[in-house]
């Protein structure tokens, strides 16, 4: 082996680049399952009562589609209109379904595994507001924001995937609206994207939109590097019907579905924890048999996101603490069950990026990642349980969630590691420390993960380095990114030929491009 | 005491009865704070017994009860569950004083439809309204989600309310509010009625700029605010 290795410049160089794959201490996909908040008998007992609820309270408000498809493979119409899925209707279900989800990216480097116990971190929304923490003030969330947290997003190492963080207020058209959204998210970003569509019909020109991207529709249907997001249930056990149109044009035309069950503990879920989980797994289950009668082993991820109520007020908290225990007993159950699992964690009730907002998203972000949920929505930049969002925490909280990720890759136990040898030779008849140690040198990198933005300084350095604030670190790189980041995995030439076809909002320039 | 944090008063052997009227009003308010429908339905019962108005039983016993009820609850000392048992015992006591007052022509508190929009299958927000609204006192037609603007009209017409409120959880329905408020314009109704609106991504501007009378940025606001728009209506109205 060469013993030289370029000296300075050398050095500088790799510091500088991405560290290698075999060195990065944490990878997208680090497999949780540590945190077992239920015991084997719970989850037995929560696994029977999440059948029981669908054979024998079942959903209302079916959609004549819903109705016929599911009561094909089984499910029965009550006359009290409510629709019924026996067990083996749901077990069925679960035989047919796709348990080896891959949500691809526009790149493939960024294609993501959502199956077994791996964990995934993603943003979400829809925020209406933007938490502008220089002026101090909430605002309306633009088409621009919408494009410039993607191309944050897109920088961000540990950040998986891009699904839409906020509304596009300027824009008042919905059609506009919905195909903006999916245009500034898959412009901003070459990682997978998840939106999510207010009718039917402008999920079928988006359909177009993708297709006009991927170069064609069989390119598309190949790697779909875009998911819906779905809120096909309205809590308690309710089918609701333009999100069940828009999912069966997503099953047809090739997307990935969110099958989104966002129950409130208290209001629209049961108070108690158990009877939360339980009815919010029932949801998505139902969603899946429905899912599965359209179209054996569509591409789905189950997402319960167990929101709850402070009753004091009746308003959500996205922060509290039950929030992290819901999620992680609901990737218990996902895990049991074996399908790939969603969650929404790492919200805060914090207006502005504060103490309260970092330890909320800390808490219920390691919850959910121990306890193996495949992707964590909401896991960056959301304010105001999900009001508002803010561009600048996307780095901060990416220093979160390597951390999260480092903690959830958990520690490896061999010879090596257990290091009988090194301990030896350092305190027998060696330094006395391990600073030099051949270990240290050879893991210092890989078993360690270091943060981009966190200050580790002593109080000294911290007060000649002018006292730096971390957000304004994080205002400062998002200044460079905007400025400097317009990603081409769309080339000008697909972009003219979008912009021929389909009205869209932000001019060229706006994109980067000229 | 210290398994149980709920305070035990023993009450057994309160005689409401056996009260003169103002510690029976007091003890109606603490009845009230406690949420026991029962012991207001016999409150208000006694209190009419002795020969006082409906109207007086009402404003002084079951208004001024919740009344107290709301403050607790804005100020964080009741929980939400607590003062819907609260506005259950009111409701209690408005199923007797209700055929009572329309007897005697007297002004009700008042009368309120409200829904959730077109488009938007939001409701905790405004469930939460309506039973806050109830118990006050004020009567509520609840619409559901979903509400075209027909709905609105169709339960104006049938209702006669005081208020109308409508609720909306999303960017994209918001603006519906304005298109009932200008189609209430356009039929030349609007001014009879106050227009009540409410909804997380909402604010005070917003409701201004579509031509409300109030935004509510809670259950409690909307109470106090309808108590104080339907006061100013009904002295208006003579
Ligand atoms: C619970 C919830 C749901 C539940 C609703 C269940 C139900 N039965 O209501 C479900 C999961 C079904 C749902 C669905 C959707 N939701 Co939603 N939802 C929420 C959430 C988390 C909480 C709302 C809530 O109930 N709060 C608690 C209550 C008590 O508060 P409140 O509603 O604000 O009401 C209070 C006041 O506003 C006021 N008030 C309310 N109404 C009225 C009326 C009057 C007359 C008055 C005086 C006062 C008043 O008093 C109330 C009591 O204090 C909010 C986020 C948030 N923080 O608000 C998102 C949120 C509103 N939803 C959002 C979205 C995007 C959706 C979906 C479009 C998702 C999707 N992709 O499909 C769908 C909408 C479908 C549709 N067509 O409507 C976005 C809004 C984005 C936007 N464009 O505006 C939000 C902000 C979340 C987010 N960031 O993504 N949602």
């Amino acid at each position: 082996m060469a013993r030289r290795s370029g000296g300075r410049e050398a050095r500088k160089a790799l510091r500088s680049a991405p560290l290698s794959e075999a060195i990065k201490p944490v990878h997208p996909g680090e497999t949780g399952g540590q945190y077992r908040p239920l015991s084997d008998a719970d989850v037995l007992a929560i696994r029977s009562n999440i059948f029981r609820i669908l054979e024998e309270i079942g959903f209302g408000d079916a959609t004549a589609h819903c109705i016929e498809t599911c009561t094909a493979v089984g499910a029965i119409m009550g006359n009290d209109g409510r629709l019924r899925m026996p067990g083996h209707v749901v077990e069925n279900a679960l035989d047919l379904c796709d348990r080896n989800l891959v949500l691809h990216g526009q790149d493939p480097q960024f294609d993501l595994q959502i199956q077994g116990q791996k964990v995934h971190f993603s943003t979400a929304g829809a925020a209406v507001m933007i938490a502008d923490y220089e002026s101090n003030a909430y605002r309306d969330s633009t088409a621009q924001d919408l494009y410039d947290m993607a191309r944050i997003v897109d920088q961000c190492e540990h950040i998986h995937m891009y699904q839409r963080t906020c509304v596009l207020r300027d824009v008042a058209d919905n059609y506009e609206m919905d195909l903006n959204t999916l245009y500034g998210a898959i412009s901003g970003t070459a990682k997978h994207v998840g939106c999510s569509w207010t009718h039917y019909t402008h999920l079928e020109k988006s359909l177009e939109l993708l297709h006009a991207v991927a170069g064609s529709d069989a390119a598309w249907r190949a790697r779909p590097f875009v998911s819906q997001s779905n809120c096909f249930v309205v809590p308690p056990m309710k089918f609701t019907e333009d999100a069940l149109e828009c999912l069966r044009v997503a099953v047809e035309g090739g997307m990935p579905v969110l099958l989104l069950s966002a129950g409130q503990a208290g209001a629209t879920t049961p108070a108690c924890l158990a009877g939360a989980v339980s009815q919010a797994w029932a949801e998505c289950l139902g969603g899946l048999v429905y899912l599965n009668a359209i179209k054996a082993g569509a591409p789905a991820i189950l997402g319960t996101w167990p929101f709850v109520s402070d009753l004091r007020t009746g308003a959500m908290s996205g922060g509290s603490p039950e929030q992290g225990l819901l999620s992680a007993a609901c990737a218990q159950i996902g895990n049991d069950l074996n399908l790939p699992f969603g969650t929404a964690c790492g919200m805060t009730d914090a207006k502005f990026p504060d103490y309260q907002a970092g330890a909320e998203r800390a808490y219920t972000l390691s919850a959910a990642a121990l306890a193996g949920a495949n992707i964590i929505y909401e896991s960056a930049g959301m304010y105001a349980s999900l009001l508002g969002t803010s561009p600048e925490s996307f780095l901060m909280d990416n220093d979160v969630l390597g951390a999260t990720l480092r903690m959830t890759r958990g520690i490896e136990v061999n010879d090596e590691t257990l290091s009988f040898e090194n301990i030896r030779s350092v305190c027998i008849g060696g330094e006395g420390h391990y600073l030099g140690s051949d270990q240290t040198l050879s893991v210092m990198q890989s078993e360690y993960i270091y943060p981009e933005l966190s200050d580790r300084d002593s109080p000294n350095v911290w007060e000649e380095n002018g006292k730096p604030l971390i957000l304004e670190k994080a205002i400062k790189r998002r200044n460079e990114i905007l400025k400097n980041h317009f990603p081409k995995h769309i080339s000008d030439e697909i972009d003219k030929k979008v912009r021929a076809e389909f009205p869209i909002f932000l001019s060229p320039e706006a994109m980067g491009r000229r | 005491m210290a398994e149980n944090q709920e305070v035990e008063v023993d009450d057994e052997d309160i005689d409401l009865s056996a009260l003169p009227d103002d510690e029976l009003v007091e003890q109606m308010h603490d009845d009230l704070y406690d949420g026991l429908r029962e012991e207001i339905v016999e409150g208000t019962n006694i209190l009419l017994e002795r020969g006082w108005s409906p109207e007086k039983v009402l404003a002084d016993a079951l208004v001024e009860g919740m009344r107290i009820v709301g403050i607790d609850f804005r100020d964080g000392i009741l929980f939400v569950p607590e003062v819907l048992l609260s506005a259950n015992a009111m409701k209690g006591g408005m199923g007797i004083l209700r055929p009572l007052l329309v007897e005697t022509g007297a002004k009700p508190v008042g009368k309120m439809i409200i829904g959730t929009v077109k488009g938007d299958i939001h409701d905790i927000g405004k469930n939460l309204v309506s039973m806050m609204m109830e118990g006050a006192g004020f009567e509520v037609v609840d619409l559901g989600i979903n509400n075209p603007v027909e709905n609105y009209l169709e339960a104006i017409e049938e209702h006669r309310p005081d208020i109308v409120g409508m609720s909306a959880l999303l960017t994209t329905t918001m603006p519906y509010m304005k298109v009932v408020i200008d189609t209430m314009k356009e039929q030349g109704i609007r001014d009879n009625y106050i227009v009540l609106v409410g909804g997380a991504p909402l604010n005070e501007e917003f409701g201004e700029a579509i031509g409300a009378d109030a935004y509510c940025r809670d259950a409690a606001m909307a109470v106090e605010t309808a108590r104080k728009l339907v006061d100013a209506k009904q002295a208006a109205d003579g």
